[in-house]
C-alpha cells in the first residue's frame, strides 16, 4: 500500500498531511519570532529584520492556510476511528475548527496591524500585499486581538498536541499515525 | 451710604471692564485652524515629525494688557500621529505617551510676559502624568474681523523639551514642539 495523494476513509493523504504539519510547525515558529521580537530594544540590530520575517513568513502562511481551507472544501476527511468515543469525536470536531478558524483570525488580525495607515506588507521583498482597510484605532485592535487569539490558538494547540498523543500512547490507537504517514495498523498484540 | 454705593459701582463697573477687555477665544476646532506639531531626531540622521489630531482649548488675549494672556490646552494623547501605524502603535504603548495611564496631555498657563507681539508663555505642562513648568515661546500672527462675520486671532509657539523629563527613554532626547493655535472670540 503505497502513500495516497488525498485522503481515503482510514487515513490522511500526502496534501492534507503536509498542509497540517506546514501551519503546525510555522505557525509555533511565528509565535516565537513574535513573542521575542516585542521585546527587542530600538538599537538591536535584530528590530527591523526579524519584523519583516515575522510579517512575511506569516502572509505566506495565510496563503497556505487558505489553500487548505480550499482542499478542506473538496476532500472528505477519514471517517473516525471504531476506537473513538462520541465525546472524542465531538470535542475534536470542536477543537478543529477552533484551530482553524483561530489561526486565520490571528494571520488576519496580524495584516492588519502594518496595513492600518495604509502601508503595505512586503513578503521578504519579493512582492507585496497591499493595505485594504484603515480604520479608526485599527493597530491597536487588530494588536489585541493578534495577541490574545495568538495565546489562545498556542495553548489549544497544545491541547491538541497532548490528545493526539494521549490516542497514541494510552489508547494505542491510530489516531496519530493517521497523520503522519506511516503503516497503520498496530498489531493487535 | 452713597460712599458704598459709589465703591460697589466701581468694583462692577471694573469687573465688567475688566471681562470685557481680557477677550475670550476658542480653538477654531470645526475649522481646524489648530496644530500641535513634534520633532524628534531619528538616530541622529533625520527627523520624525508627528502631530496630535485631537485636542481643544481656550485661550484670553487682550493687546491692552498681554500679560493678563490665558491659556488652556487638552491634548488627546491616543491622537497622536507620525504616518505610520506601527510606530504609533509603539508611541502609543507604555514605554512612550503610555496612552492606556495617561489618556490626556494638558497645558495650564500661569503666566506671560512680553508684548501683544510676542513673548514667552509659562505654563504647567502635565505629560505622562509628570507636570512641569515650561515656558513657550509666543509669537503673534494676526487678529481681527474674518470675512464670514467672526473675530478671530492667532498665535504660534515653540517649546524644546527632553523627553527623558517625562519618562521616555533617554535616547530620544530633546523634542521640538511647534504649535499653531487660531481661536474664534466667543
Amino acid at each position: 500500500m503505497g502513500i495516497q495523494i488525498s485522503d481515503t476513509t482510514t487515513r490522511y493523504g500526502l496534501i492534507s498531511t503536509f498542509l497540517h504539519w506546514l501551519i503546525a510547525v510555522t505557525f509555533i515558529g511565528l509565535f516565537g519570532i513574535g513573542w521575542y521580537m516585542v521585546t527587542l530594544g530600538y538599537y538591536d540590530s535584530w528590530y527591523t529584520t526579524l519584523p519583516h520575517w515575522h510579517k512575511s513568513i506569516g502572509m505566506l502562511l495565510f496563503i497556505v492556510v487558505l489553500s487548505r481551507g480550499g482542499w478542506r472544501l473538496f476532500v472528505r476527511k477519514p471517517s473516525r476511528l471504531e476506537a473513538h468515543r462520541s465525546w472524542e469525536v465531538m470535542s475534536s470536531w470542536i477543537a478543529h475548527w477552533l484551530l482553524g478558524i483561530g489561526v486565520t483570525v490571528v494571520l488576519v488580525s496580524g495584516y492588519f496591524i502594518p496595513t492600518a495607515q495604509g502601508s503595505s506588507i512586503s513578503v521578504f521583498n519579493w512582492f507585496a500585499f497591499p493595505a485594504v482597510l484603515s480604520l479608526p484605532d485599527q493597530e491597536d485592535i487588530s494588536g489585541a486581538v493578534h495577541r490574545y487569539v495568538a495565546y489562545f490558538v498556542f495553548g489549544l494547540g497544545i491541547a491538541h498536541a497532548g490528545a493526539a498523543l494521549k490516542h497514541h500512547f494510552f489508547d494505542k490507537d491510530d489516531t496519530l499515525r493517521r497523520i503522519l504517514l506511516v503503516s497503520s495498523h498496530r498489531n493487535p498484540s | 451710604m452713597t460712599k458704598t454705593i459709589v465703591l460697589f459701582t466701581t468694583l462692577l463697573t471694573c469687573l465688567v471692564c475688566q471681562r470685557s477687555y481680557a477677550v475670550e477665544y476658542m480653538f477654531d476646532k470645526t475649522g481646524q485652524h489648530v496644530f500641535i506639531t513634534f520633532k524628534a531626531s531619528h538616530l541622529g540622521f533625520s527627523y520624525i515629525l508627528g502631530h496630535f489630531k485631537d485636542f481643544d482649548g481656550t485661550f484670553s488675549h487682550d493687546p491692552a494688557a498681554p500679560e493678563n494672556s490665558t491659556v488652556n490646552v487638552t491634548i488627546d494623547a491616543r491622537s497622536l500621529d507620525t504616518d505610520h501605524a506601527e510606530r504609533d502603535k509603539h508611541l502609543r504603548g507604555s514605554e512612550y505617551f503610555d496612552v492606556a495611564a495617561y489618556p490626556s496631555v494638558t497645558f495650564t498657563s500661569t503666566g506671560y510676559t512680553g508684548s501683544a507681539k510676542g513673548g514667552t508663555l509659562t505654563g504647567e505642562l502635565n505629560l505622562r502624568g509628570v507636570s512641569k513648568t515650561v515656558e513657550i515661546d509666543v509669537n503673534k500672527i494676526g487678529e481681527g474681523d474674518d470675512p464670514w462675520g467672526g473675530y478671530r486671532s492667532g498665535f504660534e509657539g515653540n517649546v524644546i523639551l527632553d523627553a527623558a523629563d517625562y519618562g521616555f527613554p533617554e535616547w530620544i532626547g530633546d523634542v521640538e514642539v511647534y504649535l499653531v493655535v487660531e481661536g474664534v472670540r466667543r
